[in-house]
C-alpha cells in the first residue's frame, strides 16, 4: 500500500515536472520566435539603412562631381586673376574763404591792387574722392600694392578750367579736378634676408609718400604712411631699400633709403625721330630726390621718427627773376616727430587719447646765378607742429582733435599733396589752427568728419621756392569741411 | 556761415547719433600686441596672428575663449591674456588676429 502511494506520488511529481518543462520550453520557443521576428525586423531595417546609405553615397558622389566641375570653372575663371580690390569713397562738403592782406603784393613785389583787402569765398564746394586699392601677393616676401584714384568736384567744368597740378606727377590725385582715374600708387615689395641681423626689403614703383606719420590722425586713418608728413606729402616715383634694425637697434626701428624722380622735362613726343631725348640741350634739368625716413623707436604706444630729405634741382628762379620754375639749386629737409598713444592705461579716457609733437627745418642752397625764396643765399625755415586727440564721449569710438602748427619766414616743406583744399596748412608761414571730429557711423566701414582749419599768414602763402616770402599776399584763409567716407 | 552750410553741418551732426557699432580696429590691436606682447612672445604680430586660421580665431572669440586660443599661440603671454587689461581690449585684438590670420589673404603694405 505504501509502495502504491509512493508510486502515485512519484508519477504525479514526474508529470508535474514534465508539464513544467513543457511550459518553460514553450515560453522559450515563444521568446525565440519573438527574437527571430525582431531580428527579421532589424534585418529589414539594416537593409533599408543600407539602401539609404547607398542612395546617400550616390548623391554625395553626384554632388562631389558637380562641385568638382564648379571648382574647375572657378579655377579657370580665377586663374591669373591675382588682384584683390578694396574701396575708399569719400564725399565731402567744403566752405572756404581767402582774405587778401590790405597791402597784398604779387610775386614780383608790386602792390596787388586788384586783390588787396578783398575776401573771396566759396560757401559750398562738393568733392568726391575714390580710391581703388589693389593688392597682389605671391608669398609673404613678395607682394604688390597699388591704388588708382579719382578726385573731383561736383559739376566740374574741366573744359574751361585747367588744373595744372593734375598733370604733375607729384600731386595728380590729390587736388580735386576731373573724374578721371589716375595712378596714385603702384609698387612691389621684395623682402629678403629674414634670418639676417638686419633683414632688408627692396621696392620700386610709384610709392606713396602721402598720408604720412601724424597726418593720418587728422584724416581719421589709423595706419600712417612712413614718410614724416611734417615735411613730406607728395606722390612720388622711386625705388626704396629698407633696413629693418629691430634686432640690432631699438624696438620697431628701421631705415628707408628712397631715391626717385619728381620731374623730367624731356620731349615725350613719340612721333618725333628721337622721343624722350633732349636734343636741344635747352630743357630744364631733371628733379631728383633722396628721402631717408627712419623709425627710431616704436613699441606700439610711443613712436619716434626722423627724416632727412633732399631735392636736387629744386625749382626757383634766375637772379634776374625772369624764369620762375627753373632748376635753381638744392633743398634740404629734416624733421623729428613723436607720437604717444594712450596717456594712462588705467583711465579709459586717457588710454584712448593721443598726443604728438614735431619739429622740422627746411634749407635752400641756390646754384650760382639762381635764387631760391627770393635770395641767392641759403635760407633756413623752421616749423613746429603739435596736437592732441581725445574721445568725444558722444559716439562709439569717435575722437576730437586739436592741432597747431607754426612756420617761420623761409619755411617751405614739400607737402604739395596734403589733403587740404585751401592748400597745405603745414606749409603755413605763420600760425595754423585746426579742430576736427572723426567719428564712426557704421564701425570703421562708414565714418564721418567735421573739420575746421584757420591759417593766419605772416608771410607769402606759397609752397614753392620761386617766390620771395617777404611779398605777403593772403592775410588769412579758412576751410570748413565735412565728409562721409565708405571703406571696405 | 550760410544757411546752406548750417543745414549741411546739422545733417552731419545728426549722423553721429546713428553711430551704433563699436569702432573695433585691427590697427589698434596690432599696436596693443606690439606694446604688450611682442617682447614676451618673441615674434612679430604678423607671426602671432598667422598661428591660426580665421575660422579658429572666430570660433574662440564667439565661444569666449580667445584668451585660451591666444595662450596657445603664445604660451608665455598667458598672464597678459588672463588679465583685465586684455579683457578690455579683446575686441581690438580679435580684429587684429582675424585680419592677419593664416588664411586671411591680407596683403601688407610697406
Amino acid at each position: 500500500m505504501i509502495i502504491k502511494h509512493l508510486s502515485l506520488v512519484a508519477a504525479l511529481s514526474i508529470g508535474t515536472i514534465i508539464h513544467a518543462d513543457e511550459a518553460a520550453l514553450q515560453k522559450q520557443i515563444e521568446m525565440l520566435m519573438k527574437r527571430i521576428e525582431q531580428l527579421e525586423k532589424s534585418h529589414g531595417t539594416i537593409v533599408q539603412t543600407q539602401t539609404t546609405l547607398q542612395e546617400m553615397q550616390s548623391t554625395l558622389k553626384e554632388e562631389q562631381s558637380a562641385q568638382s566641375d564648379l571648382l574647375s570653372k572657378v579655377n579657370a575663371q580665377s586663374a591669373n586673376d591675382n588682384i584683390k580690390w578694396d574701396i575708399d569713397l569719400r564725399s565731402a562738403f567744403h566752405s572756404i574763404d581767402y582774405h587778401y592782406a590790405d597791402d597784398a603784393k604779387d610775386r614780383t613785389g608790386a602792390a596787388d591792387t586788384v586783390h588787396a583787402g578783398k575776401k573771396y569765398s566759396n560757401d559750398s564746394l562738393f568733392t568726391n574722392r575714390l580710391w581703388l586699392g589693389m593688392g597682389s601677393k605671391v608669398n609673404d616676401d613678395l607682394f604688390f600694392s597699388g591704388q588708382v584714384a579719382a578726385n573731383y568736384y561736383w559739376g566740374a567744368d574741366n573744359a574751361t578750367h585747367q588744373n595744372m597740378s593734375q598733370d604733375m606727377g607729384w600731386e595728380s590725385s590729390s587736388s580735386p579736378h576731373d573724374a578721371d582715374l589716375r595712378l596714385r600708387q603702384a609698387y612691389f615689395v621684395y623682402k629678403f634676408g629674414n634670418d639676417w641681423d638686419v633683414p632688408m626689403t627692396f621696392s620700386a614703383g610709384r610709392r606713396a609718400a602721402v598720408d604720412g606719420f601724424l597726418a593720418n590722425l587728422r584724416e581719421g586713418t589709423q595706419k600712417p604712411g612712413s614718410p614724416l608728413a611734417h615735411i613730406t606729402n607728395v606722390e612720388v616715383d622711386g625705388a626704396m631699400v629698407q633696413f629693418n634694425l629691430d634686432k640690432v637697434f631699438l624696438p620697431g626701428s628701421y631705415l628707408k633709403v628712397v631715391y626717385g624722380r619728381s620731374y623730367d622735362s624731356i620731349n615725350e613726343n613719340a612721333m618725333s625721330t628721337t622721343p624722350y631725348v633732349d636734343t636741344t640741350g635747352s630743357l630744364d634739368k631733371k628733379v631728383d630726390f633722396l628721402v631717408l625716413p627712419m623709425s627710431i623707436y616704436d613699441n606700439g604706444a610711443s613712436k619716434l621718427m626722423a627724416e632727412y630729405a633732399m631735392i636736387i634741382n629744386a625749382k626757383g628762379d634766375t637772379v634776374a627773376g625772369t624764369m620762375p620754375g627753373v632748376a635753381a639749386g638744392t633743398a634740404h629737409y629734416g624733421a623729428l616727430s613723436y607720437q604717444l598713444d594712450g596717456l594712462n592705461e588705467d583711465i579709459d579716457f586717457l588710454n584712448d587719447s593721443t598726443v604728438f609733437a614735431s619739429v622740422a627745418m627746411t634749407s635752400t642752397d641756390p646754384d650760382s646765378g639762381y635764387q631760391m625764396l627770393g635770395s641767392t643765399d641759403s635760407k633756413n625755415g623752421y616749423s613746429f607742429w603739435a596736437g592732441v586727440l581725445f574721445p568725444d564721449m558722444i559716439s562709439n569710438g569717435g575722437r576730437f582733435g586739436l592741432e597747431y602748427n607754426y612756420g617761420s619766414k623761409y619755411w617751405t616743406p614739400m607737402t604739395w599733396a596734403e589733403d587740404s583744399v585751401i592748400g597745405s596748412k603745414l606749409a603755413t608761414r605763420g600760425n595754423a589752427y585746426e579742430g576736427y571730429w572723426n567719428f564712426p557711423i557704421v564701425g570703421k566701414n562708414l565714418t564721418a568728419q567735421l573739420r575746421y582749419t584757420y591759417i593766419d599768414h605772416n608771410y607769402r602763402s606759397s609752397i614753392s621756392f620761386m617766390d620771395d616770402p617777404s611779398f605777403k599776399n593772403l592775410d588769412h584763409s579758412q576751410e570748413l569741411r565735412a565728409f562721409v567716407r565708405y571703406q571696405y | 556761415m550760410t544757411s546752406f552750410t548750417k543745414t549741411a553741418m546739422v545733417a552731419l551732426l545728426s549722423l553721429s547719433v546713428l553711430s551704433s557699432s563699436a569702432f573695433a580696429d585691427a590697427e589698434k590691436g596690432k599696436k596693443l600686441y606690439q606694446k604688450n606682447l611682442k617682447e614676451t612672445c618673441g615674434f612679430s604680430g604678423g607671426v602671432f596672428a598667422a598661428k591660426f586660421k580665421q575660422a579658429d580665431w572666430d570660433k574662440a572669440y564667439k565661444a569666449g575663449t580667445l584668451d585660451k586660443k591666444m595662450t596657445e599661440a603664445c604660451p608665455s603671454g598667458k598672464a597678459y591674456f588672463e588679465s583685465d587689461k586684455f579683457k578690455k581690449t579683446e575686441e581690438h585684438m580679435y580684429n587684429f588676429v582675424h585680419d592677419f590670420a593664416k588664411d586671411s589673404g591680407n596683403i601688407p603694405s610697406c
